[in-house]
């Protein structure tokens, strides 16, 4: 295959993973690594660098639009960033010491379970229920933009949300993996915040995630300049597509790809886990 | 709880987004077109990886591909720099709380973009 006929192969499929990744906020690796390992026969250390590159193009290409129209916290955003943080150091310290492919295994199999669970609307609790501290100390909340009016929500179960978000770091420091199916369960289960908040706000957050283990990445040389050029510009037209589609997705709709996507996700953990790189 | 400040914070965190974002891949756009017109005719062939030494590797032979990586340094230190400008315009509020917050989270983040960089991990 020549190079021009592999840049736009990978362009487009970059463009469906901007656009997947940035609704979901879950970010376009889930389509980029098994399009360029299996399809095109891409090494998977190649592979990885432009995966990690995709994600940091999502976030930033995504939250230009979510964070001016108040779809993405940028304090609940940031004020959980502290966990993921911490839990990604933990996590790349215990690297080495924890087998991977059965942690992989597990978290393929939790996913899965988390897929199903997404699909399903649960009851958000309502204003009767008494405001975590925690939420009120660090002014966590916001409006929702809406189609016909702004909704004002406030997070709840601060610190469950905040434990889930440490696991997610940890997992990401561990396995190198974005992580944000993790991220997404947290704000939405945990926190009970509204589900675009939780997937635009996650979108938000991998951004950063990503970019803290991009210096690595780069010093090896697993961030090749003909691969990800076409990834990072595909995914970030991608992305912005995704973002205006949002605000008029219906939430049942949304939830139902976010289902598919980590279904996916999950499967890729599972292949993993049993030793199959894609 | 939002307010005047608040939607400021906002403007600002998605306005160094867009800037980031413009020079990164205006940078990729030039140095992909330079790039393909030397090599778009050659074989595609990444099955095998190939170390190289330096993150940088930049070449006056290689211009696209120089071009291009310079651009994906750009998109790479665009978190960076969102992280940083909410912790000036926390500070603006005199906010502690987030200014600590976005203090942590930055030294983090630079610490490991650094380290990575430098090959300390």
């Amino acid at each position: 295959m020549s190079v021009l006929a592999f840049t736009l192969i990978v362009l487009g499929a970059a463009f469906v993973a901007g656009l997947l990744g940035s609704l979901t906020g879950l970010g376009g690796g889930v389509i980029i690594t098994p399009v360029l390992t299996l399809y095109l026969g891409v090494n998977i250390r190649y592979a990885m660098g432009a995966s990690l590159i995709s994600v940091i193009a999502t976030s930033s290409g995504a939250a230009v639009a979510y964070v001016r129209e108040g779809f993405s916290n940028v304090r609940i955003g940031m004020f959980l960033e502290v966990a993921t943080t911490f839990g990604a150091l933990v996590g790349a310290a215990l690297s080495g010491h924890v087998p991977t492919s059965a942690l992989s295994l597990i978290f393929g199999v939790v996913l899965l379970h988390a897929a199903w669970q997404a699909t399903h609307r649960h009851a958000e609790a309502g204003p009767e229920v008494a405001p975590d501290p925690l939420a009120e100390s660090f002014q966590l909340g916001g409006h929702l933009p809406g189609l016909k009016e702004s909704l004002t929500y406030r997070a709840h179960r601060v610190k469950q949300g905040f434990a889930i978000m440490f696991g997610a770091g940890a997992l990401s420091g561990l396995l190198g993996i974005g992580s944000g199916s993790l991220k997404v369960i947290a704000m939405d289960r945990a926190m009970q915040l509204p589900f675009k908040v939780s997937t635009a706000t996650s979108n938000f957050m991998i951004g950063v995630t990503a970019a803290a283990s991009a210096g690595i990445f780069l010093n090896r040389g697993y961030v090749e300049p003909g691969i990800v050029m076409p990834v990072m510009l595909g995914v970030l037209l991608g992305s912005m597509v995704g973002a205006r589609f949002l605000a008029r997705l219906p939430v049942n709709h949304l939830r139902i790809i976010f289902g598919v996507v980590v279904a996916c996700v999950a499967v890729q953990m599972v292949l993993h886990g049993l030793g199959v790189k894609v | 709880m939002p307010g005047q400040d608040e939607q400021q914070i906002d403007l600002l965190v998605s306005g160094v987004l867009k800037a980031g974002l413009i020079a990164s891949s205006t940078l990729v756009g030039i140095g992909s077109v330079l790039y393909l017109f030397k090599h778009g005719g050659q074989r595609a062939d990444y099955s095998h990886f190939q170390p190289v030494q330096g993150f940088l590797r930049l070449s006056s032979e290689k211009l696209g591909r120089s071009i291009i990586t310079i651009g994906i340094l750009l998109l790479v230190l665009t978190p960076v720099a969102r992280v940083l400008l909410t912790l000036v315009a926390f500070a603006k509020l005199k906010d502690r709380r987030y200014v600590a917050i976005a203090a942590i989270v930055s030294t983090a983040l630079i610490a490991s973009i650094a380290g990575g960089l430098l090959g300390m991990q």
